[in-house]
């Protein structure tokens, strides 16, 4: 009897965890590190913005990211923060973009300034929805430099988002 | 008839002797968490622990998980409610704290009257310990839970020996006082035990008076846990956990600091060193001088050839005291003294280990103060009855380890003293620096830095903090625990000016330069070094106004997508690229007069720096005179001055006489270097 609440207790935690990939885990599985002085430009970094401290993924300008395959289950949708942690430079922009084998979908665009728009002095939410056709895919994430190309605090840092059951939320 | 002092009087006389002259050292290092601490049990004595703080740049919502139960703090808050707070308070403070010195004394004095045949002497020995010296200034918990343990312990072994249930019962509340001074003295009550056994008492009160203290310590962390609604101690201890101070690598650092520390700062006690010195010839002696030597080559690579000499030397010595005092046990028993000589050993032994294994094991790092349970049982067993040693020899070996305890105690405490008092001249300094600007000015240190700097109504800041302003000041000490400044800020400051605080006395407590980490090995393994680094060195620099400020600012005659673009500067600060042609309007609001200080910097072949700055208030335009400055910084060195109080906008005018065909493509701009908003007309640094 015991054994058996165990297995079925195991197989919900496996399935849970099936169901809930975390950002951090996806890149540390890559062999993205933390910063450190010889870090590479993709890099796990945990920062205050707001006063809220989260463990980020960062991307620097010019980098790109892409998750192995995500089954999102039952869930419909992915909650993100994002921040950049300086207030410096022209801005960074953030595209998202959720792909499989048949289709690609580009599902956010943002442009992070928090240099000169005091309210991207905090952590922005980012929410969109999965696709109902979409079984699997994978997520990629590019950051690139601002419009006028200046690269100087061009980091973007991604951590688990708000919104409960979402994939990627805290 | 000829009248002699008695030997107890000359013990206190002595002891007195010691602490006075230093009853004015400011407040220094965690006084300061007591004096508050103190406060607070003025406003709310059921619960002293009950008040937010800021330590180490982080909040706490009260101070429960502290790692002291809150004597001391109590203490404080009786001393603050017979004779009042303010200028003098630490003078009022030292005062009232002149009676644990006197209470350790009478205690080491019945234990060396019962353990050994040099009462007076042994004493003496014990109170002229270098840590016991130092910390007999201060008005932490070292010193109370010293004296409470030693006369607790004292008595009971008193009472057990003399068969006074009366006497353990009295000594059941001392250890109690200890416990609830620090944590750890609760091994002591355990220790009674101990003795009882060995003894063999059948004095029932020996059995239940050593439970007052683990009774009293359980009452109050249920009382302290429901309150707070949660167990108080579990954040301490996940604090120790947190450090690495359980971890691999946080005890082997621990171990070698302890056997440092005990060295360098304990006491001499050169019967226990002359045991390990005899012991297989010198063999093993010299054998742990060359492993010393070698661990002082691998632990500390980077200090220098005279501190890491200084290192080994102090780790010798510590290795022999231990083993001096584990030899004393094999000694025992190889030369079959009596039970009762034997039993003593055993229980100093015991004591002493014991100890040792609870320094090592908690806290998050090494400290010559942690030493102080350590003392009594050391010099307990160094001049032991049943020692093989003669009398004379004893005595000798007394008055050596006595004076040389009193020298380096008093060097050091001189040298503390001085680290005191820099820390206050500091936050006086600022203060006539910062004359009306202290809301702008903010700091993140501890120790008496942080009490004098919160006195003279700086405030602190948060390391996770989002409410900095653009022109606000932030100072940080190189040795009183600097806190890490928000990434976001930390990326935009201008360094403001780095100054640094000497002292005549060339020896260092606390110094990252020197090594010396006689209140944290984090800072050094040396408990003391022989150096002329600056005692202090304080960082002054401020939120760049303009970086802060840019979502405010706007740009007018400028290009479509022209920004301002603030970066890092090269050799520290923040550089403000600006387009040229163009009009910057930036919101100002001052109570007072500022100096405004910048660098321009702009191509070569454009000659001077292209700006004009205008004052806009209350509808009025008017232009402000630049003034050259004539320090070497990039560029055009530029300064003006602000009335206050004002309320207006400074509009930067980037004039451009070129024709707009000879504007390169990517446009023309102009750099502004670490602009700087400065109190004008206040007093000087000094």
């Amino acid at each position: 009897m015991v054994l058996s609440w165990l297995i079925v207790w195991l197989s919900s935690m496996a399935a849970t965890n099936e169901r809930r990939p975390d950002l951090l885990q996806m890149a540390a599985a890559q062999g993205i590190r933390e910063i450190s002085s010889d870090s590479n430009r993709v890099f796990l970094y945990a920062f205050t913005r707001h006063g809220q401290f989260y463990k980020t993924l960062v991307l620097t300008a010019g980098t790109m990211f892409q998750t192995g395959i995500i089954k999102p289950g039952g869930a419909r949708c992915v909650s993100l923060w994002a921040a950049m942690p300086f207030n410096l430079g022209d801005g960074a922009g953030l595209t998202i973009v959720l792909t499989n084998e048949t289709r690609r979908s580009e599902t956010v665009q943002l442009y992070l300034d928090p240099a000169h728009v005091r309210a991207q002095r905090a952590w922005v939410p980012i929410r969109f929805e999965i696709p109902p056709d979409m079984d699997h895919f994978v997520l990629k994430f590019d950051v690139n430099a601002g419009p006028r190309g200046d690269y100087t605090g061009d980091w973007i840092g991604l951590a688990a988002g708000g919104e409960t059951g979402c994939l990627l939320a805290e | 008839m000829k009248f002699t002092f008695p030997p107890w009087a000359w013990i206190l006389g002595l002891q007195l002797a010691l602490v006075l002259p230093f009853v004015g050292q400011p407040i220094h290092i965690d006084d300061s968490v007591y004096v508050d601490i103190g406060r607070h049990a003025l406003k709310t004595p059921w619960h002293a622990h009950d008040f937010p703080y800021i330590f180490e740049g982080r909040t706490v919502a009260d101070m429960a998980s502290h790692s002291h139960p809150p004597f001391v703090g109590y203490w404080i808050g009786l001393l603050l409610w017979l004779f009042g707070d303010g200028p003098q308070l630490h003078v009022k403070l030292h005062l009232g704290f002149l009676i644990f010195p006197l209470l350790f004394a009478g205690g080491m004095y019945r234990l060396a009257r019962r353990f050994t045949d040099l009462k007076g002497v042994a004493t003496a020995v014990a109170i002229t310990s270098p840590a016991a010296i130092v910390a007999s200034h201060t008005l932490m918990t070292d010193y109370p839970c010293l004296a409470f343990s030693t006369l607790g312990l004292a008595l009971y072994i008193d009472g057990v020996d003399q068969h006074k249930a009366y006497k353990t019962w009295i000594s059941g509340v001392a250890l109690a006082v200890a416990s609830f001074s620090s944590y750890p003295a609760l091994l002591v009550a355990g220790l009674c035990w101990v003795y009882a056994w060995l003894k063999r008492t059948t004095l029932p009160a020996a059995l239940w008076s050593p439970l007052i203290a683990p009774a009293w310590m359980g009452v109050w962390l249920t009382y302290s846990s429901l309150y707070f609604g949660r167990f108080v101690l579990g954040p301490t201890m996940g604090h120790v956990v947190e450090r690495g101070g359980l971890a691999a690598g946080g005890l082997r650092h621990k171990l070698l600091a302890f056997l440092i520390f005990l060295g360098g700062t304990l006491v001499l006690p050169l019967p226990l060193i002359r045991v390990t010195i005899a012991w297989l010839r010198g063999r093993a002696a010299i054998l742990w001088a060359l492993v010393s030597a070698g661990l002082a080559q691998f632990a500390a690579a980077a200090y220098a050839w005279p501190d890491r000499l200084l290192l080994a030397a102090f780790l010798t010595l510590g290795g022999w005291i231990i083993t001096g005092i584990v030899l004393g046990l094999r000694t025992t028993s190889i030369k079959n003294s009596s039970i009762k000589s034997g039993q003593d050993t055993i229980f100093l032994t015991v004591w002493a280990l014991t100890t040792t294994a609870q320094i090592i094991l908690t806290y998050t790092s090494g400290m010559a103060r942690y030493l102080l349970p350590l003392l009594p049982p050391i010099v307990l067993l160094a001049f032991l009855k049943s020692s093989s040693a003669s009398l004379a020899s004893l005595r000798r070996s007394a008055v050596l380890g006595l004076w040389v305890g009193l020298v380096v105690g008093l060097v050091l405490s001189a040298a503390d003293f001085e680290m005191a008092r820099v820390h206050r001249e500091i936050a006086q300094n600022l203060r006539r620096v910062f004359a009306g600007w202290e809301q702008q000015t903010r700091f993140g240190a501890e120790w008496g830095l942080r009490h004098y700097m919160l006195e003279q109504g700086f405030r602190q800041f948060l390391s996770t903090g989002d409410d900095f302003t653009g022109g606000e000041f932030i100072v940080s000490p190189q040795e009183a625990i600097a806190y890490a400044v928000p990434q976001d800020v930390g990326s935009i400051l201008v360094p403001v000016r780095h100054q640094t605080w000497e002292s005549s006395i060339p020896v260092r407590l606390m110094n990252r330069n020197a090594h010396a980490g006689y209140y944290s090995s984090a800072w050094g393994l040396l408990p003391f070094s022989i150096s002329r680094a600056p005692v202090e060195e304080i960082t002054i620099q401020q939120v760049s106004y303009l970086a802060e400020k840019l979502p405010e600012i706007t740009l007018e005659n400028a290009g479509k997508n022209d920004v301002i673009i603030p970066a890092p500067a090269p050799g520290g600060g923040v550089d403000i690229s600006v387009p040229v042609p163009s009009r910057a309007a930036i919101p100002y609001d001052s109570p007072l007069r500022t100096r405004v200080q910048f660098s321009c910097i702009a191509r070569p072949e454009f000659g001077k720096c292209p700006i004009r700055v205008f004052y806009h208030s209350d509808g009025v335009d008017s232009e402000i005179m630049l003034q050259h400055g004539d320090d070497a910084a990039d560029g055009d060195s530029l300064y003006f001055d602000l009335p206050g109080p004002a309320r207006g906008t400074i509009v930067l005018d980037f004039i451009s006489d070129r024709p707009d065909s000879e504007r390169s493509p990517a446009g023309y701009r102009v750099t502004i270097r670490n602009w700087l908003m400065l109190p004008s007309g206040g007093a000087p640094w000094s």
